[in-house]
């Protein structure tokens, strides 16, 4: 699944335990001997598709454990790294934040990132940059995972690689939040380079 | 209001402030109130108020009170009120605290309701409460993890609003300003105007009336209906008076 460059290490860490990821990260930051950091994206996240009044407990804990408690401990974890560079922080949120009724405890955790971001922008003003994305529906493996069967209109999402190239572009702005639906996607946005609204 | 004396009622963190206000309004007008408390022993049980004690950050300790609720009648009304807040600078409070209060003010509250709706303990006609925060409508500089979880929960409210809607149960998420309670007085800055707070007993009224009139977003008083209107239109005002007034002026970390 990863594409092997000498560029890039991969760590594997399981997000729904973040008292453990810290640590992994800290020790793998010492052999590198890396003492600051530029950019951190805090994108892994996770959902379940379903009736919220049959939503078990597990899938409720694992969603705010993986989606928001991890990030949370991340944040805390790389701020000194961050701040020795005045980088830039950037959440992966989603246009979900806004309420999704068979996704709740997703929309939830996807909101409470989005105000933790907007309260950290203002803690952190000239000492770290923090910005937050959303984007849309995107074609990966999530919504199956998740439990729900799209049919045809997968086919309208954007790719992975088109997201990731629009986070890429917003990520070299300074706009604090910004959303990439499908609708900006097929409007040409990426295509184009230009700046998303 | 269409209170009736046999309707039962469950209020989380009902030993003080506005938890300890909703279940004596409740009281007086004839509902039997469960409180749930990690202090249950300042809950001064009477005919109409009953207490269970337990520390609802504690996943394991939850679990357990699902299972002595599940085991009981069920509930005309669930009110999750029990919350915790950290304040001062985001990175210099411990982490561990984070995690619990994301337990206690989110996790546990969507976890009970879930529940209970799937046990079928909740009767049809049910109000099932949430309480969110006005930083809800701004940012909280000063008090980061609190505020996300403050969003997370009245995201969660309006999400499942629908589906508990089929099994007839109304959802409602109440937004209060500053209370003058205890844990608001803890994470003020020092030398804040405590008398602009409003009165827990004041906000409990309001908001219970608004519950049983079916409201969906609740904010009780006309200062948190202002304030909220104008974090929805000068977004950036808000963040950066909330900076100027809160995060500036903290001078100690509360936790």
């Amino acid at each position: 699944m990863i594409v092997q460059r000498p560029d890039l290490d991969f760590l594997a860490l399981d997000q729904s335990q973040p008292e453990k990821i810290t640590k992994t990260l800290t020790s793998y930051l010492e052999k590198k001997k890396w003492d600051q950091i530029h950019n951190a994206v805090l994108n892994a996240g996770t959902g379940f598709v379903g009736d919220p009044v049959h939503e078990t407990s597990d899938k409720i804990a694992q969603t705010i454990a993986v989606n928001l408690m991890a990030n949370i401990e991340l944040s805390h974890c790389l701020f000194p790294y961050l701040q020795k560079t005045k980088g830039k922080l950037t959440f992966v949120g989603s246009t979900a934040r806004k309420g999704a009724k068979n996704f709740s405890s997703y929309a939830a955790s996807k909101a409470g990132l989005h105000g933790f971001a907007r309260a950290l922008k203002e803690e952190w003003r000239n000492k770290v940059a923090v910005q937050i994305l959303h984007p849309g529906p995107t074609k990966t493996d999530m919504h199956e995972k998740a439990g729900l069967k799209l049919g045809m209109i997968r086919h309208l999402f954007a790719s992975p690689e088109a997201v990731a190239h629009m986070i890429e572009n917003s990520m070299g702005r300074n706009r604090f939040s910004t959303k990439m639906t499908s609708f900006q996607y097929w409007g040409g946005n990426h295509l184009l380079g230009r700046g998303l609204r | 209001m269409s209170a009736r004396p046999s309707k039962r009622a469950l209020v989380t963190g009902g030993a003080m402030g506005l938890g300890k206000a909703l279940s004596a309004n409740l009281a007086a007008q004839g509902w039997q109130v469960t409180i749930i408390d990690r202090d249950a022993t300042k809950i001064v049980e009477k005919d109409q108020l009953h207490s269970i004690k337990c520390d609802l950050s504690d996943p394991v300790a939850v679990d357990r009170l699902i299972e002595e609720l599940i085991n009981q009648d069920p509930f005309d009304s669930v009110i999750h009120n029990a919350a915790v807040s950290a304040t001062g600078r985001f990175e210099t409070i411990p982490v561990q605290k984070y995690h619990q209060l994301m337990q206690l003010n989110v996790t546990t509250p969507m976890i009970i309701s879930s529940r209970l709706a799937a046990a079928g303990r909740l009767n049809r006609g049910a109000h099932l409460v949430f309480l969110s925060s006005l930083s809800h409508f701004t940012g909280y500089p000063g008090a980061a993890v609190y505020s996300a979880s403050k969003d997370a929960i009245a995201v969660y409210a309006k999400s499942i609003r629908k589906p508990f809607a089929k099994i007839g149960v109304t959802v409602s998420c109440v937004f209060p300003g500053p209370m003058k309670t205890q844990q608001a007085e803890r994470h003020s800055p020092t030398n804040a105007d405590a008398e602009k707070r409003m009165q827990p007993e004041t906000a409990a009224a309001l908001i219970l009336k608004s519950v049983f009139a079916n409201r969906k977003t609740i904010l009780p008083g006309a200062n948190a209906k202002a304030f909220a209107a104008l974090g929805k239109v000068m977004p950036i005002v808000t963040d950066f008076a909330m900076r100027k007034i809160i995060y500036e002026k903290l001078d100690k970390d509360v936790y």
